[in-house]
C-alpha cells in the first residue's frame, strides 16, 4: 500500500472520519468475505460478521499505533479475519453460541488472550451485565475517556488534544477519577441487581 | 479494595507504568493472591469495556456501510439503466436513422446541378441583336424567354456549340427534358463542350426520370479523366444503393 494513502488513512481514522474505514471496507470486503467462505465453507452472514469484527480490530490497531505500515491491505485484513474465525470457533466449542453481540465480542477477546485463565473467561462472562450496567451509569465524558485509554489505547497527549484537556497529566487524573467511579458503580450494581 | 492498588492496576492496564513499575506489579501478583485476584477482576472489567465498545462501534459501522452500500447499489443501478437506455436509443437510431434521407433521382440531380447561368462566351453570331437578347434572358435566368430565341439561333447556326449548350440548359430548366437531352447528346459526341454536355445529359436524364439511361451516361464519365468523374462515381453509388 502506498505510504501516502496509508498515512491519510491513519489520519482519517484517528480523527474519527469514517471515510478511512469506508475505504478499507470498499477495498477489502469482497475479497475477505469470498475468501473466508471459500476457505472455511461458512455462510455469507457469518463471513460478513467476522469481516466487521476484523474492521474493528483494524481500527484499534491503527489507533493504538500497533499498525505503523502496511504492504497489502487485503492480505492484512484477511489475516485478521482468519484469526478471528479460528478464535470464534474455539470459543464456541468451549462456551457455546454467544447470546448477543457483546458476548460474542467477549468470546473473541477471551479466546485471543493466551494469558487468560479458563476461570477468568467464565468470570468475564458472569460479570458482563454488572460491568455493562455500571458503564451505562457513567457520564458520557468519563466513558469516552475510558474507551480512548483502554479500548483504543490512545496516548494521553492525543486524548488531551481530542477532549480539550489542559495537559496529559489532567487526562491521567481524570482517568483515575473516572475509573474509580466506574468501579464504584460496579460494586453498587453487584450489591443491588437493579443498580439503585 | 485498596484504592491505591486499584489505581496502580488501572495504570498498568492503561500501559501507563514504567518498566520497573510493571515488574513490581507482576511480582506482587505472584506473591499476593488478593492483589492477583483484584488484578484479574480489573482486567476482566477492561475486557468487557472493550467488548461493549466494539459491539456499539460494530452496530454503528454496519449501519453506515449498509447505507453506503445502498447508495453504491443505487448509483450502479442508475448507471446500468443509463447505459441500457443509451444502448437502446442507439439501436433505435440505427434502426430508424433520421439522418438517412431517401432521395429520388430528381433530387439527386438537383443536388449535383451547378449554379446557373453558365458563363456565356460571346460568339461570332450572325444575328447579334437576337443573340444579345437571348444571352441577356439567359443571364437573367429567364429561361422561358431565352428558349425561343436560342432555338431560333440554333436553327440558323446548328454548328454553334455554345448556342446548343445554352439551349439545352434552358430547355432543361424549363422541364423540356427530351429536347434538352437531344441538344446535350449532339454536343456529347464531339464538341468543345463535350464533357460539360455529357455531365448535363446525365443530370437531365435523372431529372426526366430516365434513371437507367442516366446510369449509362454516368458510367461513361466514371473512372475517366472527366472533370466530373468523382461526382459520377458517388452519384452511381447513390443510384445503385438502397437510398431510394
Amino acid at each position: 500500500m502506498n505510504l501516502l494513502i496509508f498515512q491519510r488513512l491513519v489520519r482519517q481514522i484517528q480523527n474519527g472520519d469514517d471515510k478511512g474505514l469506508q475505504y478499507v471496507f470498499d477495498e477489502t470486503n469482497r475479497y475477505c468475505v469470498r475468501t473466508l467462505i471459500k476457505k472455511t465453507r461458512c455462510d455469507t452472514a457469518d463471513a460478513e460478521d467476522i469481516f466487521m469484527d476484523a474492521m474493528l480490530i483494524f481500527r484499534e490497531n491503527i489507533l493504538s499505533e500497533k499498525l505503523i505500515q502496511l504492504t497489502n491491505i487485503k492480505t492484512y485484513m484477511f489475516g485478521i479475519c482468519w484469526n478471528l474465525w479460528r478464535d470464534l470457533n474455539r470459543a464456541k466449542a468451549k462456551w457455546g453460541h454467544p447470546e448477543n453481540e457483546t458476548e460474542r465480542q467477549v468470546f473473541l477477546i477471551a479466546a485471543h488472550d493466551p494469558q487468560m485463565e479458563e476461570d477468568e473467561k467464565d468470570f468475564v462472562l458472569h460479570r458482563m451485565k454488572e460491568v455493562k450496567d455500571a458503564l451505562s451509569r457513567l457520564g458520557e465524558k468519563c466513558r469516552q475517556l475510558l474507551t480512548y485509554v483502554y479500548v483504543e489505547e490512545r496516548s494521553q497527549k492525543e486524548i488531551a488534544e481530542i477532549m480539550n484537556f489542559a495537559s496529559p497529566e489532567v487526562v491521567k487524573v481524570t482517568r483515575h477519577r473516572c475509573y474509580q467511579q466506574w468501579m464504584k458503580h460496579i460494586e453498587q450494581t453487584a450489591i443491588s441487581p437493579n443498580g439503585k | 479494595m485498596e484504592n491505591n492498588d486499584l489505581i496502580v492496576i488501572s495504570d498498568y492496564l492503561a500501559g501507563d507504568l514504567l518498566d520497573a513499575e510493571k515488574v513490581a506489579v507482576e511480582q506482587r501478583m505472584q506473591a499476593d493472591a488478593d492483589f492477583a485476584q483484584l488484578f484479574r477482576q480489573q482486567q476482566a472489567n477492561v475486557h468487557i469495556l472493550r467488548a461493549v465498545s466494539r459491539a456499539e462501534e460494530k452496530a454503528r459501522l454496519q449501519q453506515q456501510f449498509k447505507s453506503a452500500r445502498q447508495r453504491q447499489l443505487f448509483t450502479r443501478r442508475l448507471w446500468t439503466a443509463s447505459v441500457v437506455a443509451a444502448g437502446l436509443a442507439a439501436l433505435l437510431l440505427i434502426w430508424f436513422n433520421p439522418w438517412k434521407k431517401t432521395h429520388t433521382p430528381e433530387q439527386l440531380a438537383m443536388a449535383y446541378l451547378e449554379s446557373y447561368p453558365l458563363p456565356v462566351e460571346r460568339g461570332a453570331g450572325q444575328d447579334s441583336v437576337l443573340e444579345d437578347s437571348a444571352f441577356q434572358y439567359y443571364r437573367q435566368g429567364d429561361y422561358v424567354q431565352a428558349v425561343p430565341l436560342l432555338r431560333k439561333l440554333h436553327e440558323s447556326t446548328p454548328e454553334e456549340a455554345q448556342i446548343t449548350l445554352l439551349l439545352g440548359e434552358s430547355l432543361s430548366q424549363t422541364a423540356q427534358y427530351t429536347e434538352a437531352s437531344e441538344m446535350f447528346t449532339l454536343l456529347a459526341k464531339d464538341s468543345p463542350y463535350k464533357d460539360a454536355a455529357q455531365w448535363r445529359l446525365a443530370l437531365n436524364q435523372l431529372l426526366s426520370g430516365e434513371t437507367a439511361a442516366a446510369q449509362q451516361t454516368l458510367l461513361k464519365i466514371s473512372g475517366t479523366s472527366h472533370y466530373r468523374s468523382a461526382q459520377a462515381d458517388s452519384l452511381l453509388e447513390l443510384l445503385g444503393g438502397d437510398s431510394f
